[in-house]
């Protein structure tokens, strides 16, 4: 389960001195790989941001394990933290690193019969491993709150709101009457800035947005004054904008009620506001701890550092004059060139003006004309429910894109940008308007024609493992895109293997299924599938959201490879303004089936004309740029890019 | 598929379903050679040794012997003088291919309209769903008896075939047709939900040249993907066949006298007790036991490939 | 992912909260009703309509000759052929028939009886066993289907697993015939056959019925029970209910407020199918078995003979009757679970 290319163990990782991580500044080490007598003094000048000298929750040594089919999975190997009075501990890491299994163990709600837990666990003072259920379930709701990632899921979808608000109150004040329980559900709810307060207390949890659902989790955890709240993942299943509102009023609580925050994410970016402190997390260890400004700027662990790389494009395509990136690359690249001049004017030629083809691809690119248009798109669907007519997913959308360019689509969720790029793809048919590939008219098509339309289009999925078939070999599957296409079936199985090796996978991988391969693997399959057959246009849709952070970078940097390559154009669909910013050239920005703004990447990010847009760039999570990478380049642009940014 | 051959239990059970088939496959073997009689043939009037005397195969008031034993008779005899264990095994054969036939014919009907009905969605879809709702809602027994007995006095032309009253095909075809919505109804519901993933849609966009191009989806993405949801259903329909087999049998809308089936026996037996209580026991112990072990076996094979059946505590 | 369609520089928060006022919902209940009544009456409509060509028009065969039955006389059979109008094209015959079942003079000629009469007289045992054989499994399948679940993987669910299956692979037709042999012939525990009104002595109705009665519900039991487990498993594997966990319930409040009131549809949904099947299959089964004299074995008798008017009669009435639970089966999960709308 661990990320790609990382080797398992933490330690042997390019020989780190252990001594040399410990910012707890607590005095006590991260990990003790030797056994001998704890190393690492309480380093000078390392002030504990706790405000009480006393840790709230003192964490040592958590070990969980499960049992399983396949054997024993450590999931909690050797935790150590403390988290002071009013104090945020973000603990970081991507999935399966833990996290999660540790917070639920503080609550001990991974109690079970294939369980072993063992460590320390002091809830002041009180020790919770080896308590009795029944002591456990006091504290539970009581001092201990928990806040899940999926609101939605995490509320019982029959009872109303105020009922399992009420629930928790009256489970640990059982004399409390009903009505006075859903009144201070009610007050609660209103303290939570939930709008109409009052009326909602008797909605059912699907009558409520994602974000008030959030709310409710959260005043329901702290309905009985809990010093401490796990939050596991608050955010991550909610809109930016909400997640902001969100984080916000974790904040609020913070100061006025002085309270405990273990944060529990995998984004870096929700961190920077909001942590104190932060801890790495990874296959089950802390790798590095310490004041969340410190880790910003000077992240010691390499893991943490792939980390926060991971989220900063080192050479953007928009601050940096691009001849000069793609240039470099050309020239480091190996002797065989088969360069073609791009035509005047072409957007392609303005990155540089040279670049490298592949042999697939020999005729020079007539570049000058749109590859794609889009006219007054409107794609519309009956309405559900009794009051709504039908609902307009796209209303009236226009848009060009050039050869070998790349337009990057962005918007909230239901803002119509997956609806644009499905209809573009043919998966759904418009109600009215017109979409024209390389001047054929794809909507109104045929079979037949809309078919041989598509053999110059490709599309890469969100999830990659949802878009290959379980139960087809990668090869297989290659083949029949190569095949659909129109090349022989013969001929289509070797050029499999020249199709995987582009992408950076080896050949032999052909026979691989597809959950044998780790998910960057995948993604580069889908790729791979949708460039097969010469195709012009590749829609992305979210293509790297659902990758761990580690190896987004190398699925970015191969597609920016291939479109230097291949000259194929791109339209990406993403809610992630980073990898926005590595690969596009224009940038659309959509909002309620409508494109609101519209122009050159550079443009948009740095001076963004509609209000929509500037609320949604400032919404957006970023980690802040007074971090430096050692030798970094792109960290001087980044600060006059972005402004500033305090951690 | 793996975890299943590890479950020993269900590998014993397996086993001793395939055992069965075998012995009643073999019963002209065991007829010829060691009861030395068919399952037709009465012996009313005679006599046979047991324990040193002579005892009256069928008494003068008409209760058969009962187990000897032995060679001849192991399991006794019926009310016409028949062997017992030798009808077992000719009326298991019986069974056991009308379960089998049906369940060849129910999977088809099931995959092809289930899939078709669920991938194609809009009108296709509506007309398939309100045939599996109409077939669904009369129960399966009362449909089988109707059809069965529908059909047993003059028997069924449909054009391509004949199946004539006698024939043991036409209790099979009945139960293939009753049977067939319970599992067209779930291949259906998952075909809806393969059709949304994102690979379906990706092999749309391939551009295969329509008509083959839903075929080969259907064909190739979404049929290959049904494959362990079909393999936790076929046991289940080959137990449930049986066990219908024997009810319509039972109830004289199945197989027809004088062949054997165990529902048939179990309905002699029935119509003579509290006397010659073998003639209940033999047939419906060997029942119970046949499909016990196919319901074992289905269900190590729904715990193996059933996502949700394991437990990994929580990550 | 989640919707958000107002401004987002008002943090107020995103789309109006449609709040279920009473009075909205139950104009959206009256709707419903409405809907699903509509498509009973098209569904029944069917079901006459495909039993009466299960029966009457069959390819290959003289309707006429089946309906006079084996023993009738050429006078009869071309009798039976004008009434029921076997001259006549198909939509004839099929108002014909519709209009002699509804009218309740559907004669069966080999028994010269009036057909709907004898299924009214043959009502009460077969209502007396579908009802207390329904009660009967329902409590014992929860109760089976909340332990397994509670202890899954334990022994104890690992036993009840096992008897579930063996009761699930016993035809009920031996299963009584092997209790009334046992507890009837040979201990005289109960009474051997027959069926004795509530009305006239409630002991002696309750002690015939009480093999009857039990040889319905293993078979269901063990259905119901597993389908239940896997049923409650589910549920218990929820997110709400880790969120009831953590808000500290106790295990036992978890169980009944979360895990069976998020279940409660699923065993609604499951018994009330359940219970088409013992009225169309076991019924006729066990009532012939232990000679109840109940619909059911009116029909089974009616098929040894066969005796074809009462089987469709019989055919029709039962499917219209599983038709109409299944429809009062989904009002109540459409009642029972507040995020069921419009589909």
């Amino acid at each position: 389960m661990s990320p790609d290319g990382l080797p398992p163990d933490p330690l042997s990782y390019r020989g780190l001195d252990p001594a040399a991580l410990d910012r707890t500044g607590l005095g006590r080490p991260v990990w003790d790989p030797t056994g001998e007598r704890p190393v690492g003094e309480r380093p000078e000048g390392a002030a504990a941001v706790s405000k009480s000298a006393v840790p709230l929750l003192d964490v040592r040594d958590l070990q969980v394990s499960f049992a399983t089919r396949e054997g024993e999975v450590r999931a909690v190997d050797g935790v150590s933290f403390a988290l002071g009075r009013g104090e945020v501990l973000a603990i970081v890491g991507e999935s399966g690193s833990g996290k999660s299994v540790c917070a639920m163990t503080l609550m001990g709600l991974t109690r079970g019969p294939n369980t072993t837990i063992s460590g320390q666990v002091r809830l002041e003072g009180r020790e919770l491993i080896g308590a009795s259920e029944a002591q456990l379930r006091r504290i539970r709701g009581a001092e201990l709150a928990m806040v899940f990632q999926d609101p939605q899921s995490s509320l019982n979808p029959v009872y109303r709101v105020g009922d399992q608000i009420a629930e928790q109150i009256r489970t640990h004040e059982p004399f409390v009457s009903k009505a006075r329980a859903l009144e201070r559900a009610a007050e609660l709810m209103e303290r939570a800035r939930i709008p109409k307060a009052r009326e909602r207390v008797r909605a059912y949890p699907h009558e409520l947005s994602g974000g008030m659902r959030q709310r409710v989790m959260i005043a329901m955890g702290l309905s009985l004054g809990a010093k401490v709240l796990l939050a596991d993942e608050p955010t991550t299943a909610l809109d930016v904008t909400v997640q902001a509102q969100i984080l916000a009023q974790l904040k609020d609580l913070r100061e006025q009620e002085d309270l405990s925050i273990l944060l529990i994410t995998h984004d870096f970016g929700v961190v920077a506001d909001i942590a104190d402190r932060i801890a790495v997390m990874r296959a089950g260890e802390i790798v590095e701890q310490g004041v969340a400004s410190e880790i910003f700027e000077r992240p010691q662990h390499p893991y943490t550092r792939d980390l926060l790389d991971a989220l900063r494009p080192s050479t953007p395509k928009i601050v940096h004059r691009p001849a000069e990136g793609v240039l470099a690359r050309a020239a480091a690249g190996s002797a065989e060139e088969d360069l073609v001049s791009f035509a005047e004017g072409c957007p392609a030629r303005a990155r540089g003006a040279e670049t490298r083809t592949s042999s697939l691809n020999k005729t020079p690119r007539a570049c000058g004309g749109a590859i794609l248009e889009v006219e007054d798109l409107r794609v519309s669907y009956p309405g559900r429910g009794r009051h709504e007519g039908p609902v307009e997913a796209l209303a009236g959308v226009s848009l060009t894109l050039g050869e070998g360019e790349t337009l990057a689509i962005v918007g909230e969720s239901g803002c119509g940008k997956t609806t644009l790029l499905r209809s573009i793809a043919g998966l759904i048919a418009p109600s009215a308007g017109a979409i024209r590939l390389g001047g054929q008219d794809l909507a109104p098509a045929n079979g037949r024609e809309l078919a041989a339309a598509r053999a110059e289009l490709g599309m890469v999925f969100q999830d990659p493992q949802a878009s290959l078939n379980p139960r087809r070999r990668v090869g297989r599957t290659l083949e029949r895109a190569l095949h659909a296409r129109g090349h022989a079936k013969p001929r289509a199985r070797s050029e499999v293997a020249g199709l995987l090796e582009r992408v950076g996978l080896r050949a032999e991988q052909a026979e691989r299924f597809p959950h044998e391969l780790s998910g960057g693997e995948r993604q580069r399959v889908g790729i791979a599938r949708a460039l097969a057959g010469e195709s012009r246009l590749v829609l992305l849709d979210e293509p790297v959201s659902s990758l761990d952070a580690s190896i987004r970078r190398g699925v970015i940097d191969l597609l920016e490879r291939l479109q230097a390559e291949l000259g194929c154009a791109y339209i990406l669909v993403s809610h992630d303004f980073t990898t926005v910013e590595a690969l596009a050239d224009r940038i659309a920005v959509m909002r309620g089936g409508h494109v609101v703004e519209q122009g050159e990447a550079r443009e948009v990010l740095e001076r963004p004309k509609h209000p929509y847009t500037r609320e949604l760039l400032k919404a957006c999570p970023r980690v802040p740029s007074s971090a430096g990478l050692p030798g970094g380049v792109g960290s001087e642009a980044w600060t006059t890019q972005r402004g500033s940014y305090s951690a | 598929m793996r975890a299943v051959l590890r479950n020993r239990v269900a590998l014993a059970f397996g086993a001793l379903f395939v055992a069965i088939v075998f012995a009643c496959l073999l019963a002209p073997v065991y007829a010829k050679e060691v009861a030395h009689t068919g399952p037709d043939q009465n012996h009313i009037t005679e006599t046979v040794t047991v324990g040193g005397k002579q005892v009256d195969v069928v008494s003068p008031s008409g209760v058969p012997i009962g187990p000897t034993w032995k060679g001849r008779f192991l399991l006794g005899a019926d009310s016409n003088g028949r062997d017992v264990a030798v009808r077992l095994l000719y009326g298991g054969r019986n069974s056991l291919e009308i379960a089998a036939i049906a369940t060849a014919i129910t999977l088809v009907l099931a995959i092809a309209l289930g899939v078709l009905a669920g991938y194609m969605r809009g009108l296709t879809d509506g007309v398939l769903s309100r045939l599996f709702d109409l077939v669904w809602a009369y129960p399966a027994v009362l449909l089988g008896v109707a059809l069965g007995v529908a059909l047993a006095v003059g028997g069924i032309n449909l054009g391509l075939f004949t199946l004539h009253s006698g024939s043991l095909l036409l209790p099979a075809f009945v139960i293939g047709v009753v049977v067939f919505p319970y599992v067209a109804k779930p291949l259906r519901a998952q075909a809806l939900s393969l059709r949304e993933r994102e690979f379906v849609d990706a092999a749309r966009i391939m551009g295969y040249p329509p008509p083959f191009a839903q075929l080969r989806i259907m064909v190739g993405e979404i049929l290959p993907n049904l494959a362990s949801t079909i393999l936790v259903f076929a046991p289940l329909i080959v137990a449930n066949a049986i066990l219908l087999e024997a009810a319509l049998s039972y109830l004289g809308a199945g197989v027809q006298a004088p062949s054997p089936s165990w529902g048939t026996m179990i309905a002699d037996g029935t119509r003579l007790m509290p006397g010659a209580i073998h003639l209940v026991l033999v047939p419906g112990i060997m029942l119970v036991v046949t499909v016990l072990s196919v319901n074992v076996f289905a269900d190590a094979v729904r715990d193996a490939l059933d996502p949700k059946a394991s437990l990994r505590g929580r990550l | 992912m989640e919707e958000s369609s107002a401004p987002i520089s008002s943090f107020s928060g995103g789309t109006p909260v449609r709040v279920s006022a009473l009075g909205s919902r139950h104009a959206w209940i009256a709707r419903f009703l409405a809907r699903r009544f509509a498509s009973l009456v098209a569904v029944l409509f069917a079901i006459t309509v495909l039993t009466f060509l299960i029966f009457q028009a069959i390819p290959d065969g003289d309707p006429a000759l089946r309906m006079a039955g084996r023993l009738a006389t050429p006078q009869q059979v071309h009798d039976v052929r004008v009434q029921w109008g076997f001259d006549q094209p198909i939509y004839v015959q099929y108002a014909k028939t519709m209009e002699k079942i509804f009218s309740g003079s559907v004669i069966s000629y080999s028994q010269q009886t009036n057909v709907e009469q004898e299924i009214v007289k043959d009502l009460p045992p077969t209502i007396s066993l579908a009802i207390g054989a329904g009660i009967i499994w329902l409590v014992v399948g929860v109760l089976f289907g909340l332990i397994c679940a509670m202890y899954a993987g334990g022994w104890l669910d690992r036993a009840l697993t096992v008897l579930a299956l063996t009761g699930i692979s016993m035809p009920v037709f031996f299963l009584g015939a092997i209790m009334l042999y046992w507890l009837g012939y040979q201990w005289h525990l109960l009474p051997l056959e027959g069926y004795v009104p509530l009305t006239s002595d409630p002991w002696g109705w309750f002690t015939h019925m009480l093999m009857p009665w039990v040889a319905l519900s293993v078979v269901s039991i063990g259905v119901y029970s597993r389908l239940l487990r896997a049923n409650l498993l589910d549920v218990m594997s929820e997110d709400y209910v880790r969120t009831a966990r953590a808000k500290g319930l106790s295990e036992r409040r978890v169980l009944v407020k979360h895990v069976l009131r998020n279940s409660l549809t699923g065993i609604v949904t499951l018994w009330g199918l359940d219970f088409a099947w013992v009225i169309g299959g076991g019924a006729i089964l066990v009532e012939s078995v232990f000679n109840l004299g109940g619909v059911g074995q009116y029909a089974a008798q009616s098929i040894g003979r066969l005796d074809i008017p009462p089987v469709m009669v019989v055919t029709m009435m039962v499917a219209a009757a599983v038709v109409i639970l299944s429809t009062l089966v989904d009002i109540a999960y459409a009642l029972l679970d507040p995020r069921v709308r419009i589909s």
